[in-house]
């Protein structure tokens, strides 16, 4: 088994400690010294010379010249007859390469707060820089992991902190292979955030030169757009044969309708973890049993037909979208639309049809709103007004003042009971989606999907790495099954008026009081979850041109039936590229 | 002796010059030819991780492709219709200023013109004049007119039919000032006494002295025809309105969606349209042009 960093700690208890006052154990890191598992540094890219080597007493962290460090300094006394180089990298560098840029750039602290494990460790980087937020990075320790392994690559255009820890926990999971991944925004030079919120242009660019090259990754893993436009080009093998070879992670294992999301021709070509659930929400009492899922028609029909002063649609929750706290042309296009759009496009036949007469009708119903500019704004109210506004539209769906409250799903955790509950309170609900053609009104993104190319010499090595991401992710049953089964217990132990409270700081759902979920609430969830037709696969450049020529619409430049001929014909000359 | 001195001095000429060439031969193989040669390796391959060989499948494919072929159409279309005419006018433009008028430097500092403008300039100019609300929208309204959505409408190819004529009449009307300039004038001096007629003397003199100009006027605008992508790029986007999709948007598509093999497949039937092409108007002008030439 590999050191974790825990056992150099032996009074950690989940707090950051200070290094200086960190109860370290000496004696065990003397034995690790000793069998080599912990090594010096040296003086290299990235490590100060003076404070190193001729200090010759930091055994853990190193930095370059600009950066502050706390090592263990002190605590052992050099051996350097015996002691090897060490060199502790960066986040990257779980995969063997220097520093990432925003951990040593700063003049911050660097603390050790957990985690040699499988030869990483994991930096928090202190607020030495008030100007840089407090972030967390995973470094590895020498090659210390890969001894013996076999190396499986994955290509990523940006490593965050779940994607390195979870490199890094599949590192420590087993002693096969060692994953090593290849970071293409540190590649293509650029600093990214750690949302996947990003354009990735530039590193699926130097993706596609890896690949032309045959330098591609074991794994490749990257935002559902660019995945698409490798998947059409038929570069991923298929993974359903290792799903049925036996031992392994199996389809049962996988939510079933993730799983048929995913499937082209009856082929696994790539697969995402980690779903997020997009739909909506309205009280069953205004919208009645049959309105899941909803139809354009019956949106519209619902609407027209709501009591005088009442909102169709919660702005608290579009409000982000447009910061206009009344129903206006651009929010209600936006929840017509979003949903719609989707429906015009045939993935399989590369065709369209957004001369579509409900995409024509909820542009026209749209228009029946005013403009964004002349409701009211987010930006124009006062402190006081807009905190009795805030309130009024945070709890509109509650007080029964508006229709259809957006809900966002990532499974049955705290965040989901504590949504719904605030939203809509102990009324039943009904998940109406947005508007739909085809039955289904949830929208499913996933910001990254796993692919193994042809190309790989490794495919075992890589589909053990994917099929422990997916066991580790949301769209395992197992993981599904659990947090309904966790909920269940919880209930039993603290039913009250067959209500569950919920106690938020505490993340459970059992104690405290305050946010309530029924039973029937945790089942419709977890059915819901369940049933939700999986789309996975999207054209970003679908959605551009679309909001582009809404946009006429909405500004008045052009009718609904004039936007939808031209969506046609741009989309379809889009899609026909592709057949 | 001096015979076998004489092919002693051949050969080592004839060495000489095949060294000479080595260069030359190297660096368009390595530049052309190879690249070439690569370009239809990948037209015939599956993708550029397998390699597998498909022999035509992906030319299949391209044929029935329907945006290759909407694309196909509206460049052919566009081609069909702008570079005759931008030969035609820019003739007729050079035969006018060749005569004694007045203000004719300025007509050809006018006319020359839009080469010295940069293109994203030149297309903030057209998107003024012919966007939903620009200038031409709102004359034709002060006039009664209906406005027209230039840009998204069928009516797309006339706009940059008009902006190709714009940039590129200039230049070429320049070389048929110059090829015209060269037109022996003894030829027309003795055509004037025999009593020809203007007309007479543009169809049957000078037109057959200008063909070879004509022929590279055609060819240049028949290149400069396939740039106007980059205009239309730039006014509307990767994917703009059926009319205005060009052969150059369907490479460029290709190309950033990683399809190589359609984009190679592309490539290599686009170059034999090409030399068909160009192979037609040399044997044209060669049948026109070659007694004058001569």
């Amino acid at each position: 088994m590999k050191h974790n960093i825990y056992d150099l700690f032996s009074g950690y208890t989940g707090e950051l400690p200070e290094l200086k006052d960190c109860p370290c154990d000496t004696e065990r890191i003397k034995q690790l010294v000793s069998q080599k598992k912990l090594k010096r540094t040296r003086n290299g890219a990235g490590v100060p010379a003076a404070d190193t080597r001729e200090q010759g007493k930091m055994f853990s962290m190193a930095a370059e010249k600009s950066a502050a460090y706390h090592g263990l300094t002190g605590l052992v006394e050099p051996e350097p007859e015996t002691d090897e180089i060490y060199i502790l990298k960066g986040v990257d560098s779980n995969m063997k390469k220097n520093w990432r840029k925003p951990a040593v750039t700063a003049a911050a602290c660097l603390l050790l707060v957990g985690g040699v494990i499988g030869g990483a460790a994991l930096l928090k980087k202190s607020s030495g820089n008030s100007s840089a937020p407090e972030d967390s990075y995973y470094a590895s320790v020498a090659d210390e992991g890969e001894e013996g392994r076999r190396t499986v690559t994955i290509g990523l255009a940006n490593i965050n902190e779940a994607s390195a820890k979870l490199i890094s926990d599949y590192n420590r999971s087993q002693e096969d292979y060692w994953l090593e991944a290849v970071n293409y925004s540190q590649k293509s030079g650029r600093t990214l955030g750690s949302s996947y919120t990003d354009s990735y242009a530039e590193e699926f660019s130097l993706l596609q030169r890896d690949i032309i090259s045959g330098n591609a990754p074991d794994i490749i893993a990257f935002d559902t757009d660019n995945m698409f436009t490798l998947i059409n080009k038929g570069m991923f093998c298929d993974m359903f044969p290792f799903m049925d070879e036996p031992g392994g992670l199996e389809r049962v294992d996988i939510l079933p309708n993730m799983l048929e999301g995913f499937e082209i021709d009856g082929r696994l070509p790539a697969i995402g973890t980690e779903y997020r659930i997009y739909t909506a929400a309205a009280k069953t009492k205004f919208v009645g049993n049959s309105a899941e899922n909803w139809t354009v028609d019956k949106f519209i029909e619902t609407a027209e037909s709501l009591p005088e002063g009442m909102h169709i649609l919660n702005n608290a929750s579009f409000l982000s979208w447009n910061g206009a706290y009344q129903d206006n042309r651009q929010n209600i296009s936006y929840y017509a639309l979003l949903k719609l759009m989707n429906d015009c496009v045939d993935r399989a036949e590369n065709t369209c049809n957004f001369s579509d007469p409900s995409m024509i009708s909820a542009l026209e119903y749209s228009m029946s709103f005013p403009d964004k500019s002349n409701v009211l704004n987010a930006a124009e109210l006062s402190g006081g007004e807009l905190d009795s506004y805030s309130m009024a539209a945070q709890w509109a769906l509650l007080n029964d003042r508006a229709l259809v409250g957006g809900v966002y799903i990532t499974g049955l955790g705290s965040y989901e009971g504590q949504q719904l509950w605030s939203e809509f309170g102990e009324d039943d609900l009904t998940f109406v989606g947005y508007p739909s053609s085809d039955g289904n009104g949830a929208v499913t993104e996933f910001q990254l999907l796993y692919g193994i190319p042809e190309s790989s010499s490794n495919k075992e090595g890589a589909w053990d790495a994917v099929s422990y991401f997916i066991s580790e992710g949301n769209v395992s049953k197992a993981v599904l099954d659990k947090q309904y089964n966790t909920r269940l217990t919880e209930k039993d132990s603290c039913i009250y008026s067959k209500r569950i409270s919920w106690d938020s700081a505490k993340n459970t759902m059992c104690s405290g009081s305050g946010r309530l979920i029924t039973q029937e609430r945790i089942d419709q969830l977890y059915n819901y979850i369940q049933t939700v037709k999986v789309e996975p696969y999207s054209y970003g450049e679908i959605d551009e041109i679309i909001k582009e020529e809404v946009n006429y619409v909405l500004g008045g430049d052009c009718t609904a039936k004039q936007a939808a001929e031209r969506i046609q014909s741009r989309c379809s000359i889009l899609l026909s590229e592709n057949s | 002796m001096i015979s076998l001195k004489g092919k002693c001095g051949r050969r080592g000429e004839k060495i000489f010059s095949y060294a000479c060439l080595i260069p030359s031969i190297v660096g368009v193989l390595i530049f052309f030819v190879v690249p070439f040669g690569i370009v239809v390796r990948y037209s015939v391959i599956k993708n550029p991780v397998t390699k597998e060989y498909v022999g035509l499948d992906n030319y299949k494919a391209l044929v029935h492709n329907t945006a290759f072929r909407k694309a196909a159409r509206n460049t052919a279309m566009f081609s069909a219709i702008s570079v005759p005419l931008a030969v035609v006018l820019a003739l007729g433009l050079a035969v006018l200023l060749e005569r004694k008028i007045p203000g004719k430097s300025a007509f050809r500092t006018f006319f020359l013109s839009p080469l010295m403008v940069p293109t994203a300039s030149v297309v903030l100019v057209w998107q003024v004049l012919f966007h939903n609300h620009g200038t031409v929208n709102q004359v034709a309204e002060m006039f009664g007119g209906e406005p027209v959505d230039w840009l998204k409408s069928t009516k797309g190819q006339v706009v940059i039919i008009l902006m190709f004529l714009w940039k590129n009449i200039g230049y070429n009307m320049i070389l048929f000032m110059a090829a015209l300039s060269n037109i022996p004038r003894d030829m027309m001096e003795v055509a004037e006494l025999e009593g020809a007629g203007a007309w007479y003397k543009f169809f049957h003199i000078k037109l057959r002295y200008l063909s070879p100009t004509i022929l590279f006027v055609f060819i240049l605008s028949l290149i400069n025809s396939f740039k106007i992508f980059r205009e239309v790029y730039l006014l509307t986007g990767n994917y703009p309105y059926d009319k205005l999709y060009m052969l150059q948007h369907f490479m460029n598509n290709t190309f950033n969606k990683l399809d190589y093999q359609k984009l190679s497949a592309a490539a290599v039937l686009f170059a034999l349209v090409m030399i068909v092409i160009m192979a037609v108007l040399l044997i044209l002008e060669n049948i026109f042009g070659k007694d004058v030439e001569n």
